[in-house]
């Protein structure tokens, strides 16, 4: 019985440490390794099974289409009225975006400085409070971590996490809803207002640190600003669209506004991405940024 | 480590020919694992997935006594966290492994002869992995909406109790009769 006890003890103080040396490592620790070096192990099973159910998974997400065809035609309509709204205001910032990328260390040509992979998402957690998943390309690929992580939107190309782990022949993408995720961004018509979003529920995201005095709306753009704060790289270019405002508010006594964004990709309905591998130096110094 | 058929009553006659099959009950786990982190993300309905890997902990577990159950459940935990993406270690491990102790602890009693109570057992465990799993984001001040907690929760424990009937039968039958295994202990010792 007392040998039972401490074989379990033993086994229960092995998880608590687990835990807390994962916790407090860095992506580059000792047990993040182990478990890319794991999840590689099981990249071809996952990546067979993976193909294998994609057709009943495009049957279900087809019959799960028809149920809701008449809900998504009239929000679509919606949006369409809002989009053609937004294409005129685009062109006049589509002038002033080109000045901006002008500015040096910015490095608004993100589909220069990287080269787009195309990957297929293998895996998904196991679990829905993790917003990870596996896809099958790794660094023979031009993959590395804090690789940004692109997907098809509801209005184009669009961000929607970084890769967190890198193996041989397949990484992991940590989702933009994954908590402690902070991305430096910029909204249209805000005269390109900076602020940091971050996750606060499943599927919304919120931004903070935008003056009270730059005019913020709804349906405007929000956008990857290509730097956390002043002086210090993102480890995302300048330029990828992210989502668009839902809202705005503040108290009268606050000096910044709070801004709410409905993201254009949700990620638990993607079947692949693209990963930006980075080529040029700018795009390497971002994805080394501590 | 010596480990052998000990426990709380006589084993059976077949159950002694057989022996513990320690080596089975982690092929079954192997496999489940492998279905737990390809397969079974897939079948996503409501944000729940059904859960084989706590089927396999509880029904070796209810098999093999605490100690099996428990390091079962820490060996499963462990490999789903290193080969799923997730982003921690050892969380899942410690829930299945109280998951294995606590099923364990049953192990040969009359009131989980049948089919049904293993299979209310799998469902009442993946509930708590799920509440365990929950309290651990919030610990890690992860948002939560307490709405989708719930629908997660719901969807996960009954898609866990549609698959739970098959996986014990397949557990129970490579794993044969239950008996406790003690560690340190000569089959036979009482």
């Amino acid at each position: 019985m007392l040998a039972r006890r401490l074989i379990v003890g033993g086994l229960v103080v092995l998880c608590l440490i687990a835990l807390s040396i994962y916790g407090r490592e860095t992506s580059s620790g000792p047990l993040h390794g182990i478990q890319s070096g794991a999840g590689t192990l099981v990249t071809p099973i996952q990546d067979g099974v993976s193909r294998a159910v994609q057709p009943v998974r495009s049957a279900w997400d087809w019959a799960k289409s028809l149920v809701n065809a008449r809900d998504r035609a009239a929000q679509l309509a919606k949006q369409n009225q809002q989009l053609r709204a937004e294409i005129v205001q685009s062109q006049i910032n589509g002038e002033l975006n080109k000045q901006l990328v002008t500015v040096p260390g910015l490095g608004n040509q993100w589909n220069v400085d990287y080269r787009q992979v195309p990957a297929d998402i293998i895996g998904w957690s196991t679990s829905p409070y993790y917003d990870e998943a596996r896809i099958d390309k790794g660094t023979s690929s031009g993959v590395i971590v804090n690789s940004p992580v692109i997907a098809k939107g509801s209005a184009g190309p669009a961000l929607v996490g970084v890769i967190t782990q890198a193996g041989p022949i397949s990484s992991t993408i940590s989702f933009l809803s994954q908590p402690q995720t902070s991305v430096g961004v910029a909204i249209t018509n805000a005269s390109s207002a900076f602020g940091i979003m971050q996750p606060t529920a499943p599927g919304a995201f919120e931004i903070t640190g935008i003056p009270v005095s730059k005019p913020v709306a709804d349906g405007d753009i929000v956008y990857t600003a290509g730097f956390r704060a002043l002086g210090q790289l993102s480890i995302f270019p300048r330029g990828i669209p992210i989502g668009l405002v839902t809202g705005v508010g503040h108290r009268e006594t606050d000096v910044q506004q709070t801004v709410q964004v409905d993201p254009f990709v949700d990620p638990n309905s993607l079947a692949y991405v693209v990963a930006l591998a980075p080529k040029s130096a700018l795009a390497l110094q971002r994805a080394t940024t501590p | 480590m010596i480990i052998s058929a000990g426990g709380t009553g006589p084993p059976s006659a077949g159950s002694i020919t057989r022996g513990p099959r320690l080596w089975m009950a982690a092929l079954l786990l192997v496999v489940a694992v492998v279905l737990q982190v390809s397969l079974m993300p897939f079948i996503n309905i409501a944000g729940g997935i059904p859960d084989v890997v706590v089927c396999v902990v509880v029904a070796t577990g209810l098999l093999r006594g605490p100690l099996v159950g428990a390091v079962a459940g820490a060996a499963g935990g462990f490999l789903v966290e290193l080969t799923s993406p997730i982003g921690t270690l050892g969380v899942l491990a410690l829930l299945y492994l109280v998951v294995g102790w606590g099923a364990g602890r049953l192990c040969g009693r009359d009131e989980v002869r049948g089919l049904l109570p293993p299979v209310v057992l799998c469902v009442i465990a993946e509930v708590l992995v799920e509440v365990g799993a929950a309290f651990v984001q919030l610990m890690l001040s992860r948002p939560l909406d307490i709405g989708d907690v719930v629908r997660t929760l719901l969807a996960s424990a009954i898609m866990t109790g549609l698959i739970a009937a098959p996986v014990v039968a397949i557990v129970r039958r490579a794993l044969g009769a239950p008996f406790v295994v003690e560690p340190f202990s000569m089959p036979g010792d009482q």
